[in-house]
């Protein structure tokens, strides 16, 4: 095969090759150099490092300007895919000569995840298939973790706590205040945070099997049409996806929307999205509640996070911020796989041992904080030896609670549990843990021996790990676990019940399920509200701090008071 | 063809996977691929990925492992293009 290949790129484009060649062709220094249609294109391509060299060649200066007036004339004509026309032009050329030399006997059958796909990111089913498989992902979590869950509340609660207070004996300091601060600030603190591990390895298990299997990125999928359809850009879902891990990393990931309207909007919507510090409340408040259904309440949570945030956007999408009309997305969806059991649980590891680590840190640090406050009295008294309600903690929250006595949860234990959110979500848990464990009293448990605990710890874990087992089929309604089985709620679930059906006038049920609420849209944490203030502003900051409280008062009221008129709870 | 792509993708009204986009412009996936990110070099299209959303150094701080062990669900993010507003 002899002769030169040459492309035909259209009328408009060709026009313009053979003007730069033919300023190219009277600078014979160039000439010399660079084949002439060869130099034309490439400097229409935007050839960078050809245009330094053209520069310092006699005659370049006016090759280059006439590249440049014919750039600004394509440009003109074709906007911004000028830039594109040499490529487009060699596309079509062999386009062309596959369409003339290959035929195609067997039409290609799409790959297997292709098919997956036209059903789970269908138009219509998309978003039922993804909603019902976070219930089931959320059944799963709660239900599987609960036995743990009671395993672990059993071990903190008997002989952790044994343990310490037996070593704080042995130095000689039994009965003091720093026997108080071990048991009632450490152990209680710490402790009731840590019971909840269990239900967070189970999710983030879960969680990673989705991600593992190329589900989570279909997930993006479906929302991102939902959103369109709300008129919403589709991308700020990416942002408000990672919020479901961490407020914090959610809130700088707005960053990478174009504009600063969708970022402050998109910041604006990611507290909304409840994140793993936030599910051990959902789950203590359903466990106390909703012991039947926890799963289901835990999932209804989940929803109505990302109902309220769809819902606040549209509004505000439509009155504050004008509305833009929303670009197409493209997305690479990964090919279905198999999820290996190292790669889930490495990813469940990370996640855990993360959260492990927040609770040697800010927990820790928060329940010490929280000790302390209660054992300054205000109204007389000796310094760790004082009823908490009259404790300078008990003297804050008292002070609050009335505001939220509409909701139903008025009580000092809840509030003051509930201003400690501030700092962080997973605190709630742990003050209460503090709050109505010391309001309780001490647990009267039986003194045993050290190897008589060992083994006690062992065979529990064992029975734990088989009941574990016996309760996967509950996913599907099929109850293996004997009534026996069910285990008798802690002392701590008895206090919460108590104390909430105290302050609702026995409508314990729906003011557990008006906190769960103001827990799921008041201001997630200290660290979001600095990465907020970060990326969005201090003036943003504020406005989202106390509308998300107002939104959460205001939604938690509507919860209790509109149960009680309808006779729910 | 590339004006086609940008054409196609904007008259979706709506997301669209590659393999879809593959299907209707009828040009094979593994052709599809390298125009999609020429139109990115170009800056027709903006594209990123669960890199680029959830690895804010502000976030996760030096310790963090990745994307591969991001704690934030980044890594379940699809890589994703869009066509670039007018300036």
């Amino acid at each position: 095969m002899t002769g030169r290949l040459v492309i035909d790129y259209g009328s408009d484009l060709e026009t313009e090759i053979k003007a730069i060649e033919a300023v190219i062709e009277a600078q014979t220094a160039v000439c010399e150099r660079f084949p002439a249609r060869w130099l034309a294109l490439e400097l229409l391509e935007d050839g960078e490092d050809l245009r330094v060299r053209l520069a310092g060649i006699a005659g370049g200066d006016r090759v280059l300007a006439a590249a440049d007036q014919s750039q600004d004339r394509l440009r003109r004509k074709y906007g911004d895919t000028a830039a594109v026309l040499v490529p487009n032009g060699r596309y079509e050329w062999i386009n062309t000569l596959v369409r003339e030399s290959v035929s195609q006997t067997v039409p290609d059958r799409p790959p297997l995840s292709d098919r997956i796909d036209k059903a789970l990111t269908h138009r219509w089913f998309g978003l039922p298939i993804f909603l019902a498989s976070m219930w089931v992902v959320f059944k799963l979590t709660v239900d599987i973790s609960a036995v743990f869950l009671d395993w672990v509340d059993g071990l903190m609660g008997g002989p952790i706590a044994r343990w310490m207070a037996a070593l704080v004996g042995a130095l000689g300091l039994g009965g003091t205040w720093v026997e108080s601060l071990v048991v009632d600030g450490v152990v209680a603190g710490v402790g009731g945070i840590l019971v909840f591990v269990p239900v967070l390895m189970a999710l983030y298990l879960a969680l990673g099997v989705l991600e593992d299997s190329g589900y989570m990125a279909r997930a993006a999928f479906v929302m991102d049409r939902l959103m369109r359809r709300l008129g919403l850009q589709g991308k700020s879902f990416l942002p408000m996806l990672v919020g479901f891990g961490c407020t914090v990393p959610a809130m700088y990931a707005t960053r990478t929307l174009e504009r600063r309207r969708d970022r402050v909007l998109t910041g604006l919507l990611v507290p909304f999205m409840s994140c793993g510090a936030r599910l051990p409340v959902y789950v203590l408040i359903a466990a106390v509640f909703f012991p039947r259904s926890q799963g289901t309440v835990v999932f209804a949570m989940y929803l109505l996070g990302i109902i309220v945030a769809l819902a606040l956007g549209f509004i505000l999408n439509r009155t504050v911020f004008r509305a833009e009309a929303a670009t197409p997305l493209l997305m690479e969806l990964p090919p279905y796989r198999l999820p290996t059991l190292r790669a889930v649980w490495l990813q469940m590891w990370r996640r855990t041992s993360a959260f492990i680590r927040d609770a040697g840190t800010i927990i820790l640090g928060t329940s010490l904080v929280v000790w302390l406050l209660m054992a300054i009295p205000v109204g007389g008294g000796r310094f760790s030896d004082v009823v908490v309600e009259e404790s300078a903690f008990g003297a804050v929250s008292s002070a609050v609670a009335p505001a939220l006595s509409p909701a139903g949860f008025g009580s000092w234990e809840a509030t003051g549990a509930l201003i400690t959110g501030f700092v962080a979500k997973e605190v709630v848990v742990s003050s209460m843990s503090q709050v109505y464990g010391v309001s309780a009293g001490p647990a009267t448990a039986p003194a045993t021996s050290f190897v008589a605990d060992l083994r006690e710890i062992g065979s529990s874990f064992l029975q734990a790990s088989a009941d574990t087992l016996r309760a996967i089929p509950s996913i599907v309604g099929i109850d293996l676990l004997e009534d026996g089985d069910d285990a008798q709620p802690g002392a701590l679930l008895t206090a919460v019940r108590e104390g909430f059906n105290e302050s609702s006038s026995g409508h314990g049920s729906l003011a557990g399920l008006a906190f769960m609420v103001f827990v799921l849209l008041y201001t997630p944490c200290m660290a979001a509200v600095a990465a907020e203030r970060h990326e969005l502003g201090a003036r943003w900051m504020w406005v989202s701090i106390v509308g998300q409280t107002a939104l959460a008062w205001g939604m938690a009221v509507l919860v209790f008071q509109v149960g009680k008129l309808i006779g729910f709870g | 063809m590339l004006e086609q792509l940008l054409a196609t993708i904007q008259e979706t009204g709506g997301p669209i996977r590659i393999a879809e986009l593959s299907g209707r412009v009828q040009v094979q996936r593994s052709a599809l691929e390298p125009m999609l990110d020429l139109l990115v070099r170009r800056g027709l299209l903006d594209g990123w990925d669960g890199n680029d959303v959830a690895c804010g150094k502000e976030a996760c701080g030096a310790s963090c492992g990745g994307i591969q062990g991001c704690p934030f669900l980044g890594r379940g993010l699809p890589r994703t293009l869009e066509i670039r507003p007018p300036a």
